[in-house]
């Protein structure tokens, strides 16, 4: 073997041990929100928001609140850092990024889903 | 009609391709056949594009899809862009680039091809890259025909209209989509993936061939072209995130970001193998891999983007596009990638005992370039199984995960692109190389020096830093010595230059940037990040009146400024968009994001409660069910007649226990011609707590919704408030200044590369009648021409 393969190899090898340690770290786990209470990890968490429950900005702390209902049923309290996302009332189904924490999630990012908001639907065009 | 036209179009792409690969083994006069296929499918794909255009900008909203994207409220650039809205639409424009590109493809070959006597008639390039070509777009017309956008409503809801109906309006565009960049970020993004089809088929001509010495000089300036259309159209997304959708950075490692950027980084890799290649003859197998690589995580990314697997992983949205069209595309992707990668098995011996020279030295340029286009590969390889990871396992991976590693491979990259600069082809002498590195260096130690003096204090950002300035010097010497000579030819070097202004432009706006929550109350001034800001109140947007700019003045050592960020209640979205305002401060941006407007209420949050019939609920230390509804002094009549004039009142019973005691309390609300009055309701004249009813809902579930006022608490008087994120992004002008460098850089190496392939075509015309064998030796002189050149 010559060396410039061997070098090859180590600088390879480094690379996908620096790789391996990095994605372990960074890695997010779907998740709902029984798991997430075992685990303390961050993860991801899909469901719907509880519309009927309050869900209110505050200023102070840059901190969205609202509930969320996961898929299995389950009810949690969901602090956002940020404001209400775009397109929050018309998503079909909010996935939260985050941990739980003190008793509710403390979501570092939620993404809304609204596929079906796309795409208009029978009721939609019926009103036309 | 349009159905029609697309059902043709694929038939004749498909005939097109046909032809061209029966004319591969020698039958010349299907040639002419492949090119008439081609140009009728070219010419019908485009037809189709202009009558789905027409219908957009006529408003046949009894098309499912016109009716899906656009209303008549439009301005006419948005409408146009409405053509790409949907998923039918985008395959379309991507069908519609492939056609255009493919004409100029096809004469593109047709004339390097004259060169080439029929005698040598293998050695022809346009008959299989034709025919690919022509296969690729066969393929997107064929999604289009089985995910047409020529639907009619009624053909898409049966059930829900009759035949012939045609709806009012559009259902329109949203909201998010609503500005310029809308109109140019698809279509630049879509050529470049256009684009990157053309290297992918001469790769595989040349492995089907098992020549390789004409497909690198034929592709090299499509591949370059690719590589910059595709370039700039990521960072026209980039800025379009960062300047309108207030996502507050250009980038944020979503998938959809990741799934075109890959590409693009495999294909700037291509480049440099292929440069190699020409010079030394090396890295041949290294180039064909990676030209069909890139193609293929174009489809790849299609895939990904488009079949909804990401679904819960990104901010983009992704429509289900169907069982057939996920199949569909799945079979395209496996297709090619089966084919491109067997090809290269299959070729595998050839290619591994074609004459390659000696082994290379280390210290030579190619292997720099080598290493280099490695390490680009490494930082795709890890966006890519980052980004595909949620179809791996049930997971996403955190954008610091692509941080983490691709700061270490930049640091890499700029400094291989310096060392590789001070390297000559072939062999270099290692005290030479060494003797060249001491001013490079010197500078750079000079401008390390000053930025840890001035406050860069992370290492590894001061490591990325340091190889920037190192290579953009080296880089901007070289340049700057070949631009007073030949300004065509210091494409790369000015490429890179870009490429590494862009680098200093990420360490400052991402690294340094700082960012604050601000709370502005109305008319009253506040100190954020150095600036004294104050929210002057909110005006609505002339020609927009349902838009608002909320109107900041900012102001700084006398020096003022305003700032209107938006704000606007959407229909469509069913609720608030923002837009953030930018003030470009040269050396910075001052960011400015809308959060919300808090408006005074008449009840806090904390004295409001909502109730169902018999529910019974604790505020303020007592308890309150609610009873029923007391419409004893509601006026049914009046209300039927319509008579608005006349006041009503509506009422509640409620049950208040307090001290063990309790009480019973009717609420009401009076309706007036100016809506709705809340009438104060106490349990006693000396109880300091006032009742009001807010709302009841009397169909579905009987409920209301009450406030309880404890009145020995002051009310707030607080004007309305703007809360905004407020950031400051250093030196993020280099940002978009190293890729308007860097574009310009891969648009002079392309020009300069189309000359060259011009001017050896003019040579080749007047060698035309040398001897039989010209062509071998007509490249070897384009060789020695071009290493001439340099």
């Amino acid at each position: 073997m010559n060396k410039k393969t061997l070098i090859g190899i180590v600088i390879i090898a480094i690379f996908l041990a620096v790789g391996f340690f990095a994605f372990m770290d960074n890695k997010v786990e779907y998740a709902n929100f029984k798991k997430a209470t075992e685990t303390h990890k961050t993860c991801q968490v899909k469901g719907s928001w509880v519309r009927e429950k309050e869900s209110k900005f505050d200023a102070q702390t840059n901190q969205f609140t609202f509930y969320m209902k996961d898929e299995n049923g389950v009810e949690m309290k969901v602090i956002l850092d940020g404001a209400k996302p775009n397109n929050f009332e018309m998503a079909e189904n909010v996935v939260a990024k985050g941990k739980i924490k003190d008793g509710h999630f403390h979501a570092k990012e939620v993404l809304t889903k609204c596929p079906s908001k796309y795409e208009g639907t029978g009721e939609d065009i019926k009103r036309n | 009609m349009g159905n029609l036209l697309l059902n043709i179009a694929f038939a004749s792409a498909l005939l097109a391709s046909i032809c061209y690969f029966i004319s591969n083994g020698g039958k010349e006069k299907f040639i002419r056949y492949g090119r008439m296929f081609y140009h009728i499918a070219a010419v019908l794909v485009i037809s189709s594009a202009a009558y789905l255009l027409y219908l957009i900008i006529t408003h046949q909203f009894q098309l499912t899809y016109v009716w899906n994207y656009s209303s008549r409220d439009l301005p006419w650039n948005l409408l146009i862009s409405t053509f790409y809205a949907g998923q039918e639409g985008s395959f379309h424009l991507w069908a519609f680039l492939t056609a255009v590109l493919g004409v100029f493809l096809l004469s593109y070959l047709a004339n390097r091809d004259i060169e080439i006597k029929s005698s040598n008639y293998k050695e022809k390039y346009e008959p299989l890259v034709m025919g690919l070509y022509s296969l690729i777009l066969s393929f997107l017309a064929f999604i289009l025909v089985i995910k047409s956008p020529y639907l009619m409503v009624w053909e898409s809801f049966p059930n829900d209209v009759a035949v012939g109906f045609v709806p009012e309006d559009g259902r329109g565009l949203n909201p998010l989509l609503q500005n310029f960049w809308m109109t140019i970020h698809p279509p630049v993004l879509f050529s470049g993936f256009t684009a990157l089809a053309v290297p992918f088929c001469f790769a595989i001509t040349a492995l089907i061939k098992n020549e390789y010495s004409r497909w690198m000089k034929l592709g090299l300036p499509w591949t370059l072209f690719g590589g910059m259309i595709l370039g700039l159209g990521i960072m026209l997304g980039g800025y379009w995130a960062y300047g309108v959708l207030g996502w507050g950075g250009y980038w944020g490692w979503d998938p959809v970001e990741n799934s075109s950027f890959v590409p693009w980084i495999v294909v700037v890799a291509a480049i440099h193998t292929m440069v190699s290649e020409e010079r030394t003859g090396k890295f041949k197998k290294t180039s064909l891999i990676l030209c069909i690589t890139a193609y293929l995580l174009v489809l790849y990314s299609t895939f990904l983007t488009r079949s909804g697997v990401l679904g819960d992983a990104s901010v983009h949205s992704f429509v289900d596009p169907g069982q057939e069209v996920y199949l569909f595309l799945i079979v395209f992707l496996s297709l090619f990638g089966g084919g491109g990668i067997g090809l290269v098995l299959f070729r595998l011996k050839s290619l591994r005992t074609a004459p390659s020279e000696q082994q290379s030295q280390l210290l030579s340029r190619e292997s720099a370039l080598f290493v280099g286009a490695i390490t680009l590969c490494a930082a795709a390889l890890v966006i890519a199984v980052g980004t595909s990871w949620p179809i791996i396992a049930k997971g996403t991976v955190e954008p610091e995960f692509y941080n983490r590693m691709n700061l270490p491979l930049a640091i890499l990259i700029a400094s291989i692109n310096g060392f590789s600069m001070l390297l000559k082809w072939r062999y270099s002498e290692e005290k030479q190389f060494l003797k060249s590195l001491y001013i490079p260096l010197g500078f750079t130690a000079l401008i390390t020096i000053v930025l840890v003096i001035i406050g860069v204090r992370d290492f590894i950002i001061a490591l990325l830093a340091a190889a920037a300035f190192f290579a953009l010097f080296i880089n901007l010497e070289i340049a700057y010595r070949i631009f007073t000579k030949d300004k065509v030819k210091a494409g790369p070097y000015i490429a890179h230059m870009g490429l590494m202004i862009l680098f200093l432009g990420i360490i400052g706006s991402a690294r340094y940037s700082e960012e604050v929550n601000v709370s502005l109350p109305l008319n009253e001034t506040k100190h954020a990040l150095g600036y004294n800001m104050t929210y002057k109140g909110a005006t609505p947007i002339k020609g927009d009146e349902e838009k608002f700019h909320f109107n900041v003045i900012v102001e700084k050592e006398g020096r003022g400024f305003l700032l209107q960020p938006v704000m606007y209640y959407s229909e469509y979205s069913e609720g608030v968009m923002k837009n953030p305002d930018i003030a470009n401060l040269v050396v910075k941006d001052l960011y400015l994001s809308p959060m919300a407007l808090e408006t005074p209420q008449d009840f806090s949050s904390s004295d409001m409660l909502s109730l169902k019939k018999g529910e019974e609920k604790e505020i303020h230390g007592m308890k309150v069910k609610f009873v029923n509804f007391d419409m004893s002094k509601f006026d049914r009549e009046a209300m039927q007649e319509g008579k608005d004039n006349k006041d009503n009142i509506m009422g509640a019973e409620i049950e208040v226990t307090m001290d063990g005691k309790t009480q019973k309390v009717i609420i009401e609300q009076k309706i007036t011609s100016a809506g709705a009055e809340n009438i104060p309701s106490k349990i006693s004249d000396n109880d300091k707590h006032t009742f009001y009813l807010l709302n009841m809902s009397v169909s579905g579930e009987s409920a209301v919704e009450i406030a309880v006022v404890n009145d020995s608490i002051p009310k707030s008087d607080a004007p309305e408030t703007l809360v905004l994120t407020a950031s400051i992004k250093p030196f993020i002008n280099l940002v978009w200044g190293g890729t308007i460098i860097m574009v310009l850089g891969f648009f002079a190496s392309l020009l300069r590369r189309y000359r060259l392939i011009k001017s050896g075509h003019r040579k080749a015309e007047r060698n035309t009648d040398s001897s039989s064998g010209h062509s071998k030796n007509g490249s070897r002189k384009k060789k020695s021409h071009l290493q001439e050149q340099d």
